[in-house]
C-alpha cells in the first residue's frame, strides 16, 4: 500500500458515532429522512399482527375488554359495589398500560431483537425503536374504539377536555421511547435489564392508577399518595381518565410538571446515551 | 489525481471476548494490583488499508474467517474501527444477505417493498420498479402469495432482484452470486457485471475465483484479519493458491 495516499475533502467518515451535544439532533433528522422505512415497518407489523387469526384486528378491542373484565370481577369481589363509571375507567387504565408495558419491552429489546439486520445492513438503529413504538401507539388508538359503547351507556358527553388523551398517549410515547434507548445498550451485555423490565412492568401495574383511580385512592393514607405522584405513569393515566368522562384532573401541579420533566428528560439522556454508544455494542451482538 | 471513493487506512478491529459486568469491577481493582487479568480481544481486522477508485472493481480473496465480510462491514457502516480512518466519498450500498428483513406472513410483493426501503429506496422508486424486479425473479404467478409458500431459492431470487435494481454508487457484493437455479444464476451474474460496469465502484468478496479474474481490476489477499498481498488478479490467486497448500 502506498503510504503516502492522503484523504481528500471529498471524503467523509463512514456513519460517524454520534457526540454527546448533538446525538438527539442526529437522531431526529435521522429519523426524518427513514420516515418511508418506518411507515414500512409500522404497516408490516400491524399487518401481519392478526394475520392468522379469525376476528383479526377485532382482537385490538376484544383483549382489552376481556382483561378489563377479569378486573371488574376481582375488585368487585374484595370492595363490593364499585362506583358507576369504574368500567370505563379501568378499561382506559387497561389499554394505556398496555401501550406502557409492550411498547417498553419493543423499545428496550430494539437492538437484540433486531441482531440479523443490524449485523447485515446498516440504517440509523433508532429506526427500529421507533418503529415499533409507533405502530404499539396505533394499535392502542385502535384500543381505545372500545371505550364508545361505555360513553353510549354511561351517557357522558365528550368535552374540550378531550384533548387531554393524545397528550396522556403521547406522554406515554415519550417514556417508553426514552427508557426503552436508556436500557437497549445495556440490554445487550446482559439478560439482568430484560429482567428488570418485566419487573418495572408488573410491579408498576399495582403502584400506578390501572385498577384504581386517584379519587379513589383519596380516602387512604394521604403521605402515602404523595409517593404515588412520583411515579411518571400516573400522569397520563389519570389524563386518559379526565380526557374521556371530563371530570377534573386530580393531581398536584407539582406532579404534574414532574411528569413532564421526566417524559422529556428521560427521552433526551436515552437518546444520547443509545446514540453514543451504540456503535460499540454492535460489535457484541 | 487520487479520487478515491472508499478509504481505508489502517484500521483496527476487535471484538471483545469477556462481558461487562461485576467480574470487569473485579478485574479493574486486580489490575490496579498489577495483576494481568485481561483475555486478549479477538482482533479481526489488523492495521487494514484498502483504497478504491472511481470505476475501479477490487475483489478480496482469503479463507474463511479471514476477515473479508468484517471489512465489507466496516465499509458499509455496520461496525465502526477502533483505530484508523474509514471514509467513503457518498452512501455505500453493502449486498450480502439478501433476504435482510423478509417476514413469511407477507407476500412477496410486501416483502420487496419493505426490503425495498430498508435499502432506501422510497415508497414511487419502488413503485417503478416494482414490474422489472417481478419480471426478473420470474416470480409473476407467486408474488402475491405470502412468502411461507416459496422455497429458500425463490426467496433468494425475490432478493437479489430487488437489491440489484437500482444501479449504486458504490457497492459491495458479498456471496451473493450463488442463489439460485442455474439459469438465474446465469442472469444475476449478467446483471452484477453490468452493475459492476457502471456503479463508481465495486468491491467483491468471493470464492469464484475465475468470476473474480474476469471482473476485477486489482484485488487484496487476507489472512488472519491482515492484508497479506495486493496486486493484479492473476497475480493475487497465485498468491492465494499458494497460501492454501502451504
Amino acid at each position: 500500500m502506498d503510504e503516502n495516499v492522503k484523504a481528500e475533502p471529498s471524503l467523509s467518515i463512514i456513519n460517524p458515532t454520534s457526540k454527546t451535544p448533538t446525538a438527539v439532533f442526529e437522531a431526529s433528522g435521522n429519523i426524518w429522512k427513514n420516515k418511508g422505512l418506518i411507515r414500512n415497518f409500522i404497516s408490516k407489523d400491524i399487518s401481519q399482527r392478526y394475520r392468522n387469526s379469525i376476528i383479526g384486528y377485532f382482537w385490538t378491542v376484544l383483549e382489552p375488554l376481556l382483561l378489563s373484565a377479569v378486573y371488574y370481577f376481582l375488585f368487585t369481589i374484595i370492595s363490593g359495589n364499585p362506583e358507576e363509571r369504574y368500567p370505563l375507567w379501568i378499561i382506559l387504565g387497561v389499554v394505556t398500560w398496555q401501550f406502557f408495558s409492550r411498547g417498553l419491552n419493543e423499545s428496550v429489546n430494539c437492538l437484540t431483537g433486531n441482531k440479523n439486520m443490524i449485523r447485515q445492513i446498516y440504517f440509523p438503529r433508532e429506526i427500529f425503536a421507533v418503529s415499533k413504538v409507533l405502530s404499539q401507539l396505533i394499535i392502542t388508538s385502535m384500543s381505545l374504539l372500545v371505550a364508545i359503547p361505555f360513553l353510549i351507556y354511561l351517557d357522558i358527553q365528550l368535552t374540550w377536555q378531550f384533548i387531554y388523551v393524545p397528550i396522556a398517549l403521547i406522554i406515554v410515547t415519550l417514556q417508553v421511547l426514552g427508557v426503552g434507548w436508556l436500557f437497549a445498550v445495556p440490554n445487550v451485555h446482559h439478560g439482568d435489564i430484560a429482567h428488570l423490565t418485566r419487573f418495572i412492568t408488573r410491579a408498576g401495574f399495582f403502584v400506578s392508577p390501572v385498577m384504581w383511580t386517584i379519587g379513589m385512592a383519596k380516602g387512604g393514607r394521604a403521605a402515602l399518595l404523595d409517593y404515588i405522584f412520583l411515579n411518571p405513569m400516573v400522569l397520563p393515566l389519570e389524563l386518559m381518565r379526565s380526557g374521556f368522562d371530563g371530570t377534573e384532573l386530580m393531581i398536584p401541579q407539582w406532579a404534574i410538571l414532574w411528569s413532564l420533566g421526566f417524559s422529556l428528560g428521560i427521552l433526551v439522556i436515552g437518546l444520547t446515551v443509545f446514540k453514543t454508544t451504540e456503535a460499540k455494542v454492535v460489535k457484541r451482538l | 489525481m487520487n479520487d478515491y471513493t472508499i478509504f481505508i487506512k489502517d484500521i483496527q478491529l476487535s471484538f471483545p471476548r469477556h462481558r461487562v459486568g461485576l467480574k470487569s469491577v473485579f478485574r479493574w481493582f486486580k489490575r490496579r494490583f498489577g495483576e494481568n487479568v485481561d483475555i486478549p480481544p479477538f482482533v479481526a481486522l489488523n492495521n487494514v488499508s484498502a483504497q478504491a477508485k472511481r470505476g475501479e472493481v477490487l475483489g478480496i480473496i482469503g479463507k474463511n474467517g479471514s476477515g473479508k465480510s468484517t471489512l465489507l462491514r466496516v465499509m458499509s457502516g455496520i461496525y465502526q474501527p477502533d483505530k484508523g480512518e474509514a471514509m467513503a466519498s457518498g452512501p455505500v450500498n453493502l449486498l450480502s444477505n439478501v433476504r435482510i428483513g423478509f417476514n413469511g406472513n407477507l407476500s412477496g410483493r410486501e416483502n420487496a417493498y419493505l426490503y425495498g426501503s430498508i435499502l432506501g429506496h422510497s415508497r414511487e422508486t419502488m413503485n417503478q420498479l416494482m414490474d422489472s424486479i417481478i419480471e426478473f425473479s420470474e416470480l409473476e404467478a407467486f408474488i402475491d402469495q405470502p412468502l411461507r409458500t416459496y422455497s429458500s431459492g425463490m426467496q433468494a431470487r425475490l432478493g437479489l432482484s430487488v437489491a440489484s435494481a437500482v444501479q449504486p454508487e458504490i457497492l459491495l457484493i458479498d456471496e451473493v452470486l450463488a442463489v439460485g437455479d442455474e439459469g438465474f444464476k446465469d442472469r444475476s451474474r449478467e446483471r452484477i457485471k453490468s452493475m459492476v460496469e457502471d456503479a463508481a465502484t465495486v468491491i467483491i468478496v468471493s470464492h469464484n475465483l475465475n468470476y473474480l479474474k474476469q471482473v476485477c481490476d486489482r484485488m487484496l489477499v487476507m489472512e488472519n484479519g491482515e492484508v497479506v498481498f495486493e496486486g493484479l488478479p492473476e497475480e493475487a490467486i497465485n498468491e492465494y493458491r499458494r497460501r492454501i497448500k502451504r
